[in-house]
């Protein structure tokens, strides 16, 4: 720049006034695009991590496929820890998000004591999925939730996450309006009084499959003026 | 250890499978099992073998499980795939696998034996690409150079 300044400083004055009115343009697209950037929320890539939890079969590799933007249509379950790097997505807010290290951890009983404590404790935010059906309809099903959540809980208060979300998937397995709304009353209250309790407060009943309603939910999450 | 196959059930409530040499196990926290989930998981971890072929074949719908995946080292050879049930909610239920072994076609057949056990079936198209994978990259070669060679011959 300093050089640019030199340069135009030693060229005779006509040709001062000509070279300047050729940077006119340039610092107008400079300030279009700068102004552009700032108010479309594009600015910076929001880094991220994520920790996907949660029960067997309740929606977390559908819910990385939205985030991804990738198909999901060969459900295929998953088994073994897949690592999907880096990637970014955008909400319906215009903010861009970039989700670094993210894995898939299967929800099988048996990856908890191993993987799940460091996960829980390695990232900034935590969603728990679990299908909202079953814990209403199975009792068993219920309590195993309710055990994994304790054990979030407990590591969470030892972690560093900003919070936990909570999604209870299968939501279309409810018929009607009604129904969806008497689970949300019913789930809230299962929990009364547990140490994480705090984690259902605000909870969302989905259909994992439908992307936009996870968005505007993510949008909430994180909103643009964060 | 082996052989080792980890698998899902059909119930997303009920626990997984792992089967080493030939014993069945659901509490996959301590013992045996553990040690097991331990050494497929990390083998499932490592790249694998092939895997731009693989993708290729995926792409082209030469394979039918989506995470096929595998491994042959001095520790024997590992698959990832999945079989052709699938569980209540719809989704092909996959497995991991290990067997003791410097041969394909031998860990291949055990593969299928073990699954037979647990009422399971693998895709014939996965057996054979990986059973094949080698000769698909050959024939890739094969054609690459053809066309690069008439390109030229051309210019």
């Amino acid at each position: 720049m300093e050089l640019l300044v030199q340069m135009l400083w030693s060229l005779p004055v006509y040709q001062q006034q000509e070279a300047f009115f050729w940077f006119i343009p340039l610092i107008a697209a400079a300030v279009v695009i700068g102004g552009v950037a700032l108010f479309s929320g594009d600015s910076y890539p929001d880094v991220k991590t994520f920790a996907i939890l949660g029960m067997q079969g309740a929606g977390k590799t559908q819910f990385l496929a939205n985030l991804r933007n990738k198909k999901y249509d060969e459900y295929e379950a998953t088994l073994g820890i897949e690592e999907y790097g880096t990637f970014s997505f955008k909400l319906n807010n215009g903010k861009n998000i970039t989700v670094k290290g993210c894995k898939d951890i299967p929800g099988g009983e048996e990856w908890i004591s191993e993987y799940y404590g460091d996960f829980i404790r390695n990232n900034e935010f935590l969603f728990f999925l679990f299908n909202g059906y079953n814990y209403v309809n199975d009792y068993k099903y219920r309590i195993s939730v309710q055990a994994r959540m304790e054990y979030v809980h407990r590591n969470y208060l030892s972690g560093k996450a900003k919070g936990v979300y909570v999604f209870a998937t299968f939501a279309d397995q409810f018929k009607s309006k009604e129904e969806r709304q008497n689970a949300i009353t019913e789930i809230k209250s299962s929990v009364n009084g547990k140490t994480y309790a705090g984690f259902l407060s605000n909870f969302c009943l989905l259909d994992m499959r439908d992307k936009e309603e996870l968005m505007k939910i993510l949008s909430q999450i994180f909103p643009n003026n964060e | 250890m082996n052989n080792i196959l980890y698998t899902q059930n059909e119930s997303a409530t009920k626990s997984n499978t792992i089967v080493v040499d030939g014993v069945s196990y659901n509490d996959m926290n301590t013992g045996v099992a553990q040690e097991a989930l331990r050494f497929v998981n990390n083998k499932s971890s490592l790249k694998g073998d092939y895997v731009s072929i693989l993708n290729i074949l995926k792409r082209m719908r030469k394979v039918e499980s989506q995470n096929l995946q595998f491994k042959k080292d001095d520790d024997g050879v590992f698959i990832k795939a999945c079989f052709k049930e699938k569980d209540e909610l719809g989704r092909k239920m996959p497995f991991l696998y290990y067997c003791k072994t410097d041969n394909m076609l031998d860990a291949c057949k055990q593969l299928i034996a073990s699954a037979k056990e647990l009422n399971r079936t693998c895709y014939e198209n996965d057996i054979n690409a990986l059973l094949n994978v080698s000769k698909y990259l050959a024939a890739g070669v094969s054609i690459s150079l053809i066309i690069l060679i008439l390109i030229i011959w051309k210019m």
